[in-house]
């Protein structure tokens, strides 16, 4: 189920949360636990199964490892957990992929194997990897409440895109949480917010995206696109996150923020502490720092950034362009820190520049599906391929979308929200965010209503 | 207070758009995009395991919503006055008139409807005389740059120098006043001028016929869709004798009407008001005349409101639209022998690959 249909905002989200208010505290998990699965199986039939097993799964094999004194015990265990947990999403995403490249190199014909990707497998499994490691290091205790642990694992919010929340953030909440007026209230207005990124705004630019992919290509419909893609992605997976910190808040959960304007950023280094945290920060702390991060040889570290980057991008989607994605943002980070890291320091605009700029390349190899697509792409933003600069499709669509480009690329940096800081204590401005807020909700309503363009840009991961 | 009001308001919000999806009866039809709403899906066992009920499901609860129009007109809104855009998913208003963008060109869609033609023309019209009309669509009369334009020069020219027949353009006996203002068609009580410059490119003598026009209400047509705003046409259609006395005979299931089905004309698209809209193969039998004259249109849509100004010229017409019927089953329903056949497609049908 997509948060962005009608069938969530005035079917489901009424039921959850009426159903959760109602209830006495300690069924409040089991309300949520039931609705979650419910949610999943609306949109992936059958194969929730999986999330359950997963559920199951993850319980028992926790218990044991936290019931295990001896270390290498706790570790068979461990080790157990991991290979069920990477298993299976390797098998749902990855088999095919893999069968390709095989076929590819040996030069043999391997069938496909006929594999339906549960949706939101990366997320639930790199929750449960998490979850297990906690529980073997002793920073959490193993949860002896399978239907907390469930609901943990399945929680309706972040279940299909995200944020990757760990154990240890919320196992006291599920433990025990205050309905709280404020937070509610917050949440409310934080999923509205990010409601109205992915509809008014994500949505709007993947139409563009879509308009200019229908002519003739130029140079500028090429940057055009590059630029769009790169703010879709943005409003689309922040605004996923808002809508998921929103609702988590209504039930009484405190997850951690995903995106902290990352455009912002003065270099790539910066760039991935302000986009999708929760996944840079479990790569960071579930592989770099295990294989030795930076407190080793200077060979060791380069290896370590390669297969933490080359695995962030495969995380992304089964396909080679991901990989390469995530490489790429390997030798920029190496050459940041090896070779430019001071002179991106003095030089704050040309660095802002350079960020932006090693970004729109980043999101050109993301978003192509081939290699030769991904030639052809880079050919034609630098203008080395034969295209003409411009023609009078683009500056149609450029001036018929100018507003749109605007309330993106402003809404992308802090500047509104600082504003609303600064006077949000004013009675005039609290009277106009409550009117805001619901003729957003109506406007959200009426795009969802009107336009069949909705697209889910998550499906891959 | 703040954080009390915007709970209320949320939950309450929610809470009654959901309790009044539930006791409002479903709507049937939504006449503003003519055609029928989802309903209710079925809930089975196969249908939730395979995720089908969730596919129906979500086209149910956004066509069964609540002030459903009302909130496509806020959505339209947005897009034009917040966002600016020149247009709404392809639609925009000029002098009165609603466009819908026909762009871009298709090449290799074209080339394919040409190649359909040829080859039934080379199959089945040895002995015909064979005529071909290009029907500009509005955007052609449209004169504003603002807005994306096909090249209808190259277009017209790509038709007429591949096309195997004598063609015969009907560009500048056109005009933007000639077409409905919420409709892509055209109206058939400007059509007399045109009929008879068609008859005449057909090789016959042009007579003087009278035609009475007759008013049965008003066309909103496929482009109120659009939630744009302007005033609707009057939906008008030209009678006399002839047209009154011919009949017409639906080939597939054997049916007689007349030219108009003023039923359809109430129906949701009144446009269907001609010849009852689409059909596969449809023959007008002229009983007032003593002329053995036959002619075959291979024709869309726009053919309907033409034809039955052709109708005085010739013993029978037969329509065929091969949108519906292979070309290969036509020897199952006709003989073609040494009938005139004229082909009469628009810019919007020769732009996409829907011909069989």
């Amino acid at each position: 189920m997509l948060f962005s249909s009608i069938t969530f905002l005035y079917y489901y989200l009424p039921l959850v949360t009426i159903s959760y208010f109602i209830s006495p505290k300690k069924y409040k998990n089991l309300i949520l636990l039931i609705f979650s699965l419910i949610f999943y199986f609306y949109g992936e039939g059958k194969l929730t199964i999986i999330l359950l097993f997963t559920c199951i799964f993850n319980f028992l094999i926790a218990k044991q490892i936290d019931k295990q004194t001896n270390m290498k015990k706790r570790k068979q265990c461990l080790i157990i957990g991991l290979i069920i947990n990477i298993g299976i999403l390797i098998y749902y995403k990855y088999t095919n992929f893999l069968i390709e490249n095989i076929n590819n190199i040996f030069n043999i014909n391997i069938k496909y194997l006929s594999v339906i990707m549960p949706l939101g497998i990366s997320f639930f499994t790199f929750q449960t990897i998490s979850y297990l490691i906690d529980v073997y290091k002793k920073d959490v205790k193993a949860s002896k409440n399978i239907v907390n642990l469930s609901t943990y694992i399945s929680l309706f919010p972040q279940l299909v895109a995200g944020p990757i929340v760990r154990y240890k953030t919320i196992n006291e909440e599920l433990e025990k949480r205050q309905p709280n007026i404020e937070k509610i209230s917050y949440g409310i207005s934080r999923f509205i917010i990010g409601l109205s990124k992915k509809v008014l705004i994500a949505n709007n630019l993947g139409l563009l995206i879509d308009n200019l992919n229908n002519i003739n290509t130029t140079t500028l419909s090429t940057i055009l696109i590059s630029i769009s893609f790169t703010l879709q992605i943005y409003f689309d997976f922040s605004g996923y996150s808002d809508m998921a910190i929103g609702l988590g808040k209504i039930f009484g959960f405190d997850f951690l923020e995903n995106f902290n304007y990352p455009f912002i950023s003065k270099s790539i280094t910066e760039f991935w502490r302000r986009w999708h945290i929760s996944l840079s920060s479990f790569f960071k702390d579930y592989i770099y720092i295990p294989l030795g991060g930076s407190k080793c040889s200077k060979l060791k570290w380069v290896r370590n950034i390669l297969i933490v980057w080359s695995l962030t991008g495969l995380w992304h989607g089964a396909q080679w362009n991901f990989i390469i994605w995530g490489l790429f943002f390997a030798i920029i980070l190496l050459i940041e820190k090896l070779l430019i890291k001071k002179h991106l320091e003095n030089k704050k605009i040309l660095s802002h520049i350079y960020t932006i700029v090693i970004v729109l390349i980043s999101f050109t190899i993301f978003n192509s599906n081939t290699l030769n697509e991904l030639i052809t792409n880079l050919k034609n933003i630098t203008g080395l391929s034969n295209i003409d600069l411009i023609n009078k499709e683009t500056i149609y669509y450029l001036k018929s979308n100018l507003v749109l480009l605007a309330i993106s690329i402003i809404g992308s940096t802090p500047l509104l929200k600082n504003i609303y800081l600064k006077i949000k204590d004013k009675k005039i401005i609290k009277v106009l965010e409550v009117i805001i807020l619901f003729i957003l909700l109506i406007i959200i309503t009426a795009q969802l209503v009107n336009s069949s363009f909705n697209p889910f840009l998550y499906f891959r991961f | 207070m703040k954080e009390k009001i915007i709970t209320f308001i949320f939950m309450s919000f929610i809470t009654i758009m959901f309790i009044l999806g539930i006791i409002i009866p479903d709507k049937e039809i939504s006449y503003s995009e003519r055609r029928i709403l989802s309903k209710f899906p079925k809930i089975t066992l196969k249908s939730l395991l395979d995720t089908s009920f969730k596919e129906n499901f979500e086209k149910y609860t956004t066509d069964q919503i609540i002030f459903r129009e009302n909130l496509k007109k806020i959505s339209t809104n947005f897009s034009y006055k917040i966002l600016r855009n020149t247009d709404n998913n392809g639609y925009f208003k000029k002098d009165n008139h609603i466009f819908k963008t026909l762009y871009p060109l298709n090449e290799k869609n074209i080339e394919t409807n040409i190649n359909k033609i040829n080859k039934i023309i080379n199959e089945k019209l040895t002995n015909n005389n064979v005529y071909f009309i290009t029907v500009p669509d509005k955007n052609y009369y449209l004169n504003d740059n603002t807005y994306l334009k096909i090249d209808y020069d190259h277009f017209f020219k790509r038709i007429k120098n591949n096309i195997k027949a004598n063609h015969i353009d009907i560009t500048k006996k056109l005009s933007l006043n000639d077409y409905y203002k919420t409709d892509p068609h055209w109206k058939q009580e400007n059509l007399i001028n045109l009929a008879n410059y068609i008859i005449k490119g057909l090789n016959n003598d042009v007579q003087n016929i009278n035609y009475k026009k007759i008013t049965i209400g008003t066309l909103n047509g496929s482009y109120t869709n659009s939630n744009i705003k302007t005033s609707p046409d009057d939906l008008t259609y030209l009678e006399n004798d002839i047209l009154n006395t011919a009949y017409v005979n639906y080939i597939e299931n054997n049916n007689f009407n007349k030219i108009y089905n003023i039923e359809k004309s109430k129906g949701i698209d009144p446009y269907d008001l001609f010849l009852s809209g689409a059909n596969t193969i449809i023959e007008i039998t002229n009983t007032n005349t003593f002329n053995n004259k036959e002619l075959i249109i291979f024709r869309d849509s726009f053919a309907s409101s033409l034809a039955p100004l052709l109708v005085p010229y010739y013993k029978k017409i037969t329509l065929i639209d091969t949108r519906y019927i292979h070309p290969s089953l036509l020897n199952n329903y006709m003989t073609f022998d040494n009938q005139d056949v004229l082909f009469i497609y628009s810019t919007l049908i020769l732009n996409e690959n829907i011909l069989k």
